[in-house]
């Protein structure tokens, strides 16, 4: 999601939040004998600060049910983003910044790992959907590119197959006694051969993603390596080589996608599950400093 | 060959419309490690709360005063009776009763206003060392506007903080008067080059002024040791403050300068040329009777000298203070006995006693005779009056200082007023304002926390709510049944 200006709303919100709690803060800090979280000040701010907790983890079931018409799913997202983010301060005014005893001081590292993934998060999820626009003009839903790419290794070999047809129509499926006796031409034979094995050797093991260090990973080497296949053979076989040239700038952009698709998700591996150990330890936390 | 065509048809075939049903790794991955999150934090609570108790549960480390209890948060958390929600287990509180049921503590004030739970004040669980290290907004919620139960209070009654409404310190305030000390000028005694025991001495405060524990140590420049042990003047027997003045192991307050470890190398108290031994530095009576036997000893130790000196008898030499020389003269060794303890009591009252002490003296006529003499040396109507002097041990009784916490500081830079005095009823004390350039208030917690350079200003660090000093109380020790009955002691009763 994009920070821009439809955000400002909640900017303005957030800080007007923040302001308060400090403008409350100070002179609770000032006056009171003992700042901590088990005075009244420090009660409401920890009320607070876990509410914006549980409003935060509660995008995770609205976007379980998304058809559950509660509200849109960017305004769930700007509140998860804002009052998320806002519910660190709001602990750290609770806890008189100050960590405590054994639990309290887990929770506020899981506080500041959360914070810190969900920032993180949020800013890649405001930069990479841009890259990635500009990088994988090909790009496909991601659950699909294993099974595009399968689809561009059939794709490939099908050209392959219609180029030896085309140029050794004695050597193709469909040759009969007499093409093979008149039609075999000695001088393409070798370039096909060639060909092929160009093919088998370096095109399709990195299009099966058998050969992870193919030069075939960098355009500029896929562009050199195209263009002597272009010199090799007769241009009744170009417009094949130009279809697994794209081919393969297809597989290429498809692997950019998952590469750029990870990192604009593998955050949430650490958000997600340290979230969830959060609200489940604050709610420990939460009936135990009520108990004592 | 047909060249490689992407239509939205051709684009859209190649897709698996199966590929929801199976579900996404990186999804798959949330899952299985929000399910392992959730398994570690349920563990480490779960066996947090079987090998330690409800200690999972606690806000901060307690002092190290009740670290002895450990996990046993039930000593001091009771449970309270009251509504269902207390009923139910929750809001285990810390009363009073649980204080007291270990220690015995006296009130503060008969007459205040409210008594705070001892929980306000000793703030728990935040790994104090010292429970008594409590917030100045303790004491100034009572006395930034003190009242009492029966009306005004008679203390300042609008202190806010020690540099915001705290008075001046009583001994320096307007009306107080020092008329119990001695005649003496400590601008004369820091000159440069004073005539000592063994040569000139240039002396420095301390070597008259020690702390307690270092009160039995000789004056540096003395001729012999002469360790005299602590005893407050004038109050001798006064275990209260006796202990006051050891606090900080005896290097917290000032002994009193005794005339024996302080004075005495410099103004002996020798009183006839034929006698080698000094006055006792002791009521005048006695002072009388040592003198006497020891000039009566002489005289029957030494006939023949005392027989030479009644045949070419030598008038009264001219003494240091002037006075009219007695002009008897002995005609046998009982008179020379008399004269010469007349000559030596008058040198010793005008010279010795008078010089520190404010002394009425019956005055001796000279030329009374020598049965004059002896009916005077006789008469206690005839020793002199001393005004008692008393050196107070502390002058701040309502508050403890400690000069070991300030001795990286030059004596003279607090008090600023020693080197020049020319009297000891002056009060030498250093004002609040000098406390004030260094405990300014600015210095955390009192002030911002970032302020360096600046003392701690608390209120506690020169007063004790409780005031054990003051009421003469000791703080009970623990009772090994309290602790036997909270579980902390497993021993034999």
């Amino acid at each position: 999601m994009r920070i821009d200006a439809t955000h400002r709303p909640w900017l303005i919100a957030s800080l007007w939040i923040l302001g308060i709690a400090l403008a409350a803060y100070v002179p609770y800090a000032l006056v009171a004998q003992h700042v901590s979280g088990g005075t009244a000040v420090g009660l409401i701010f920890g009320s607070i600060g876990f509410g914006f907790m549980l409003f935060a983890a509660a995008l995770g079931i609205r976007k379980r049910y998304p058809i559950w018409r509660i509200g849109r799913a960017q305004t769930w997202m700007r509140g998860h983003l804002w009052l998320g983010s806002l519910a660190f301060p709001i602990i750290l005014l609770h806890a008189g910044f100050h960590f405590g005893g054994w639990l309290t001081s887990l929770l506020m590292l899981l506080l500041i790992l959360v914070t810190a993934s969900g920032l993180v998060g949020a800013y890649l999820q405001h930069t990479l959907p841009t890259r990635l626009m500009r990088e994988v003009a090909f790009e496909t839903i991601y659950d699909q590119v294993d099974h595009i790419r399968g689809r561009l290794v059939v794709e490939a070999e099908e050209r392959v197959q219609g180029v030896a047809e085309h140029l050794a129509p004695g050597l193709g499926a469909g040759a009969t006694v007499v093409l093979t006796y008149i039609g075999a031409i000695p001088e393409i034979n070798t370039e096909l051969e060639k060909f092929t094995e160009t093919f088998e050797k370096q095109i399709r093991p990195w299009l099966e993603n058998k050969d992870r260090k193919s030069i075939l990973r960098h355009r500029e080497q896929s562009v050199q390596l195209f263009e002597e296949l272009h010199r090799m053979l007769p241009e009744g076989a170009w417009k094949t080589v130009d279809a697994l040239e794209e081919i393969c700038e297809e597989k290429r952009q498809l692997d950019r996608q998952v590469v750029l698709h990870r990192m604009l998700h593998a955050w949430l591996l650490c958000h997600i599950p340290l979230s969830v150990a959060l609200i489940v330890l604050g709610f420990v936390h939460a009936i135990g400093s009520l108990r004592y | 060959m047909e060249i490689r065509k992407r239509t939205s048809k051709s684009v859209a075939g190649r897709h698996d419309l199966n590929y929801f049903k199976k579900g996404s790794p990186l999804r798959t991955w949330q899952g299985k490690l929000t399910l392992l999150a959730i398994a570690l934090v349920t563990l480490w609570a779960v066996g947090t709360a079987i090998f330690r108790g409800p200690q999972l549960l606690s806000s901060g480390p307690i002092s190290s005063s009740h670290a002895v209890f450990g996990a046993k948060c039930g000593a001091c958390h009771r449970p309270v009776q009251g509504n269902l929600f207390h009923r139910a287990g929750f809001r285990k509180d810390v009363p009073d009763s649980a204080c007291l049921a270990c220690h015995a503590i006296p009130a503060h004030h008969a007459n205040q206003r409210f008594t705070p739970r001892c929980s306000t004040c000793h703030v728990e669980h935040t790994g104090s060392m010292m429970l008594a290290h409590t917030s100045s907004a303790n004491c100034t919620q009572c006395h930034a506007q003190l009242s009492t139960q029966d009306g005004a209070s008679h203390f300042v009654n609008a202190i806010h903080s020690f540099v915001s409404g705290h008075p001046e310190f009583a001994p320096l305030r307007a009306g107080f008067a020092d008329d119990q000390a001695i005649r003496f000028a400590h601008a004369a005694h820091m000159k440069h080059g004073l005539l000592g025991p063994h040569g000139p001495v240039t002396m420095e405060c301390s070597d008259c002024h020690r702390v307690v524990a270092d009160q039995a140590d000789a004056w540096p420049y003395g001729a012999q040791p002469q360790p005299t042990p602590y005893a407050p003047s004038g109050e001798a027997g006064n275990a209260v403050l006796a202990r006051a003045m050891n606090r900080d192991h005896g290097r917290a307050y000032l002994g009193p300068v005794a005339y024996a470890a302080g004075c005495h190398d410099c103004h002996t108290l020798l009183f006839d040329n034929h006698v080698a031994e000094e006055a006792p530095h002791a009521d005048p009576a006695q002072v009388r009777f040592f003198v006497a036997a020891k000039i009566r000893t002489f005289a029957a130790q030494h006939p023949d000298v005392v027989a030479a000196e009644v045949s070419n008898w030598t008038p009264e030499p001219m003494g240091r203070v002037p006075r009219a020389p007695l002009t008897a003269i002995p005609h046998n060794a009982a008179e020379w006995v008399t004269i010469r303890t007349a000559q030596a009591e008058r040198r010793i009252w005008h010279e010795s006693c008078n010089l520190c002490h404010e002394a009425q003296i019956p005055e001796i006529a000279a030329n009374a005779t020598a049965s004059e003499l002896a009916a005077a040396v006789a008469n206690p109507e005839m020793l002199p009056k001393l005004k008692p002097t008393h050196q107070p041990a502390r002058w701040l009784r309502h508050a403890v200082f400690s000069h070991q916490a300030h001795q990286s500081v030059g004596c003279v830079e607090c008090h600023t007023r020693a080197t020049n005095s020319q009297n000891a009823s002056e009060i030498l004390l250093p004002s609040i304002s000098t406390c004030q350039h260094c405990h300014d208030g600015k210095s955390h917690p009192q002030g911002p926390a970032l302020a360096t350079g600046h003392a701690e200003s608390g209120c506690y660090l020169c007063h004790e709510y409780h005031g054990w000093d003051e009421k003469g109380l000791r703080p009970t020790p623990v009772k090994a049944e309290s602790l036997r009955e909270l579980g902390v002691l497993m021993g034999p009763r």
